[in-house]
């Protein structure tokens, strides 16, 4: 019955031709044809993690992970203590971060009932991203989100020489990407 | 109020509807505020023509005035005070102030700016897009009251990075302001800052000039260069493109007023008020906009005031646009919105409809669209993986399919493009440089997991179709959460690939890959010994397991002329350098009789192995006969399939075998090991030759029957390519794959009704 049901389906008919050709009188199949997720989750739910200057040397880190998330990130890899999280916060000054090439690196250690944290004494010209994560059993951290970096502001205000080049680059050949951080928005 | 060109007045009293809804001409919010706006009239009617005074205004408080309530405040204070300065020249504008203002615009008397409508800092919103929404709602009021885009929208707190400029350019803005103690001394008059996307920095001081109960707050050009520039300006209006100013190209990582002498940006607690309200903007989507149709800008308006409200501190405010906000979109939900009570907070309280449309993009319905999981996808090609997903995609889009990708994140590619009918989303791993494959897969799995939530909100997704078990787990994750049918191609297995499970690593592929067989609604496999194995090894026998073969392209017009013209003529070959492709076959052969004909052996691909082999090619002085070449690009795989006198596929274990089927379709010669997918399609002495996997001497003897015969090869590559066009093209595999989908889709949505 499926298959033919399927056949039917497949020439675009409708249900109740459906329903009558194969005699399903109760519960026609229409009824349970949209799939509804039960417990539908609140809508646009974000999981992010983000992070902002709050002043020259103060870094603001909020994240939200909903517990789908949590659930998701312990399925895929088994924490060592699922109520502490791991706050890490990157020195990614010029490089591509791939995880492992941070010129340096702070941890916290959070509850996973916490939301935010603010990290104090940045250093200036510098960029930083933060990850939230957890350690796994053997003892790793495993990240779950990561921010978008910041760069902190320069050292002295002639320091813009020490950008000018590439600002300069960009001003006559803006098809390029630019060689700094930008705000988040500018980011898909 | 002192008028000075270089002077810049902030208009910006805190704007408290709930006061001014009840307050009386002669009250004192009213008094305040029109205080403040007549005496801005005034310096600017004082002012010469082409020296206008700048100022900068709260667009909440400017909105008002313009609506219905505005208005009628306006006349009731014109007829109080019928002599007063306002009054007097408001009469002449029928008591419009955005009339009179527009007038002393025209005149060039008066330079007047909006400050981004929140005014929350736009470094400090914690919600990605809502600087950009906050400069667009700013920009869409502007033009509303003023028919124009503002020149420039003033940055709350003198608040700026990288990025703001191009998202002011894209409304319209031609210069903004930035706080002086960012800028390098500059002793030259005729230097103009601009922003490396062109958009013009001007520099100010705060003149900490307090007047009024703090309705206005003065500002001052910094440096000879401002003030000339300046000067310059006012008179056109416009930057000019014949200025002597001499272009200096300036990036700031990061400025905000007072930073140097260290004060702070924002607070914790600033941020924390603000958060009930970020979190507000999670509680609408399109449709609700689309529910309260004429009225949608009220949403974003209030949300807007919300942010604005507690900015300020005005708790009252904050609590009633809140409670407003969620009666609105409460109503939009279940699309039946008070749209009275919208009309009358935009005409009332606002004094600006807002009307926002909705992108195309964004209203885009994808029914039944299928979401398709794969680790590799174009351009990022790993193996065969990749080519057979893109086949895929492109030709269930050619068919009417809505077809969704989503796959890795690679360094040239966007992270969203849509290709030849395809959408293809990138994302992941968070850490590329983790050196622990499972953990790097492990990683990607949850970046993928999360946008595919996303995706899956956002579109109408019917099914998931995962490919192999590197995004299994996004897959079985997200198939569970959303209760979506999962398909799942297997395309090889652990325990195939290495003819047994030997070490830990292979272990945990292995259990992976049961636990997404376990998971999976429908198995796909691409040839019936790869059915045999899921059957055999990986408990698969009470599932349904379909076999589809994999598809081919065919392409005509390939270039032949590449780097390896001149090695002809040559024997091809292709694969990833592991032990399972058998390429050490090629050193045992019978080489002697192959030298007379002067053949060469190409060998592309990357993998482990590769370094290995060119050592053992060198240790046995087989240099100039056997060439291991590593990568070739997509061009120059073509034409060396192209080129080649046959294609030698010599694994030990293939599941299918795709490359061999794409010699076929260049009508080339297929010599294949008899071994799982290749048997299928690779017919002994029609469609090609089969020889022993491993067997070099077997191999030897068949390499030699098709160069010594070229009329035979001819007939084998002609009768390959007549077969693979038949069974194996894209359109035939993808009608194929659409009917495993509607039959599983049916299938899962049936259960609901099994008794």
């Amino acid at each position: 019955m499926i298959e033919e049901i399927t056949r039917l389906k497949s020439k675009k008919n409708s249900w109740e031709p459906i329903n009558d050709t194969l005699s399903i009188s109760e519960q026609p199949a229409k009824q349970t044809w949209p799939l509804e997720s039960p417990g539908k989750l609140k809508r646009n739910v974000q999981n992010s993690l983000h992070t902002v200057l709050l002043s020259k040397d103060r870094l603001y880190c909020r994240w939200s992970i909903h517990p789908f998330l949590l659930r998701a990130a312990f399925y895929c890899e088994a924490p060592l203590n699922p109520n502490v999280l791991d706050l890490r916060i990157f020195d990614v000054t010029d490089i591509y971060f791939n995880g492992v090439n941070a010129h340096s690196m702070t941890c916290v250690k959070v509850n996973k009932e916490d939301s935010f944290w603010t990290i104090k004494g940045l250093k200036k010209n510098r960029s930083y991203l933060c990850e939230i994560g957890y350690l796994t059993k053997d003892y790793l951290f495993w990240p779950i989100l990561q921010s978008h970096p910041v760069h902190t502001s320069y050292e002295r205000s002639t320091d813009y020489i020490l950008k000018r080049g590439e600002a300069e680059a960009f001003y006559h050949y803006s098809f390029k990407e630019p060689a700094w951080i930008e705000h988040p928005d500018c980011f898909q | 109020m002192e008028d000075s060109f270089s002077n810049i007045f902030m208009v910006n009293h805190p704007f408290r509807p709930l006061a001014l809804a009840g307050s009386t001409a002669d009250s004192k919010e009213m008094a305040v505020l029109t205080k403040a706006y007549g005496d801005l009239l005034e310096a600017a009617k004082c002012a010469e023509p082409g020296q206008p005074v700048t100022a900068v205004v709260n667009l909440f408080s400017l909105g008002w005035m313009n609506g219905v309530r505005g208005k009628m405040a306006v006349s009731s204070f014109m007829a109080l005070y019928p002599t007063h300065r306002l009054s007097a020249f408001l009469h002449t504008h029928n008591g419009s102030l955005i009339d009179a203002f527009k007038e002393l615009m025209a005149k060039q008397k008066l330079l007047l700016l909006p400050v981004s409508l929140s005014q929350f800092p736009l470094t400090a919103y914690t919600l990605k897009g809502a600087a950009k929404e906050d400069l667009k709602r700013t920009a869409a009021i502007w033009k509303e009251l003023f028919g124009a885009p503002p020149l420039s929208i003033w940055l709350p707190r003198g608040a700026y990075t990288p990025g703001i400029d191009e998202l002011l350019l894209e409304e319209g803005c031609q210069f903004a302001f930035l706080p002086d103690d960012a800028f390098p001394l500059e002793e030259q008059e005729h230097v103009q800052w601009v922003s490396p996307r062109g958009l013009t920095f001007i520099p100010y001081e705060i003149k900490n000039e307090k007047s009024d109960e703090k309705t206005v707050t003065r500002f001052s050009l910094s440096g000879k260069a401002a003030c000339n520039y300046w000067r310059h300006m006012q008179k056109r209006q416009a930057p000019s493109k014949d200025t002597s100013f001499e272009k200096r190209v300036i990036h700031f990582p990061l400025v905000y007023e007072k930073m140097k002498e260290g004060y702070t940006l924002t607070s914790e607690k600033e941020l924390h008020r603000c958060d009930p309200i970020i979190h507000l903007k999670e509680e609408w989507d399109d449709q609700c906009t689309l529910a309260i149709s004429e009225a949608s800008g009220v949403l974003d308006l209030e949300w807007a005031f919300c942010i604005y409200a507690a900015v300020h501190g005005l708790e009252e405010e904050l609590k009633s646009a809140v409670d407003s906000l969620r009666y609105l979109l409460d109503g939009a939900r279940k699309e039946f919105p008070d749209l009275d009570y919208a009309h009358q907070r935009m005409r009332l309280h606002y004094g600006v409809t807002l009307q926002s449309k909705p992108s195309a993009g964004n209203v885009e319905k994808m029914e039944g669209a299928v979401l398709l999981l794969s680790w590799e996808y174009p351009p990022n090609i790993v193996g065969g993986m990749a080519r057979h997903v893109h086949g895929l995609a492109e030709a269930l889009a050619a068919s009417g399919r809505q077809v969704i990708v989503l796959t890795s994140s690679h360094p040239d590619s966007p992270g969203y493009e849509h290709v030849n009918g395809v959408d293809v989303y990138r994302s992941g791993p968070l850490h590329k440089g983790e050196q622990d494959f499972l953990k790097q897969t492990s990683d990607l799995n949850l970046c993928l997991f999360q946008k595919g939530m996303e995706l899956v909100h956002e579109h109408d997704i019917a099914l998931i179709h995962t490919h192999d078990w590197l995004t299994g787990d996004a897959a079985i994750l997200l198939s569970e959460q959303k209760q979506l049918p999962l398909i799942s191609t297997i395309h090889a297995t652990e325990h195939g690939r290495n003819n047994g499970l030997h070490n830990e690593l292979q272990h945990s592929i292995a259990s992976k890959e049961k636990k997404l067989i376990e998971a999976s609604d429908t198995l796909i496999v691409c040839s019936p010994p790869m059915k045999e194995e899921l059957r055999v090894y990986y408990e698969g026998a009470g599932k349904d397991i379909y076999v589809v073969p994999n598809g081919v392209e065919f392409e005509e017009n390939v270039p032949s002329l590449t780097r390896f013209h001149s090695m002809e003529p040559f024997i091809f070959s292709i694969g990833r350098m592991v032990f399972e492709k058998g390429f050490q076959t090629f050193f045992e052969m019978n080489l002697k009789d192959l030298k007379k004909e002067n053949i060469q052996f190409i060998i592309a691909g990357k993998g482990p192995l590769l370094e290995n082999w060119r050592q053992e090619v060198k240790k046995r002085g087989l240099e100039d006969i056997i060439h291991f070449v590593g990568y070739v690009s997509d061009e120059e795989r073509k034409a060396l399939f192209q080129s080649c006198k046959a294609a030698v596929f010599p694994s030990l274990y293939e599941p299918f075998g795709i490359v061999a089927l794409e010699a076929m379709a260049f009508r080339k010669p297929v010599i294949a090991a008899a071994t799982g997918g290749l048997k299928s399609f690779v017919l002994h002495k029609q469609t090609g030759l089969l020889f022993e996997p491993g067997n070099a001497e077997d191999l030897s003897q068949k390499i030699t029957a098709v160069l010594d015969q070229p009329g035979y090869a001819n007939e084998l590559g002609l009768n390959g390519h007549e077969m693979a066009k038949e069974l194996y093209s894209w359109a035939h595999i993808s009608a194929q794959t659409e009917k495993i989908y509607d039959q599983t889709v049916f299938i899962k949505k049936m259960e609901g009704v099994r008794t």
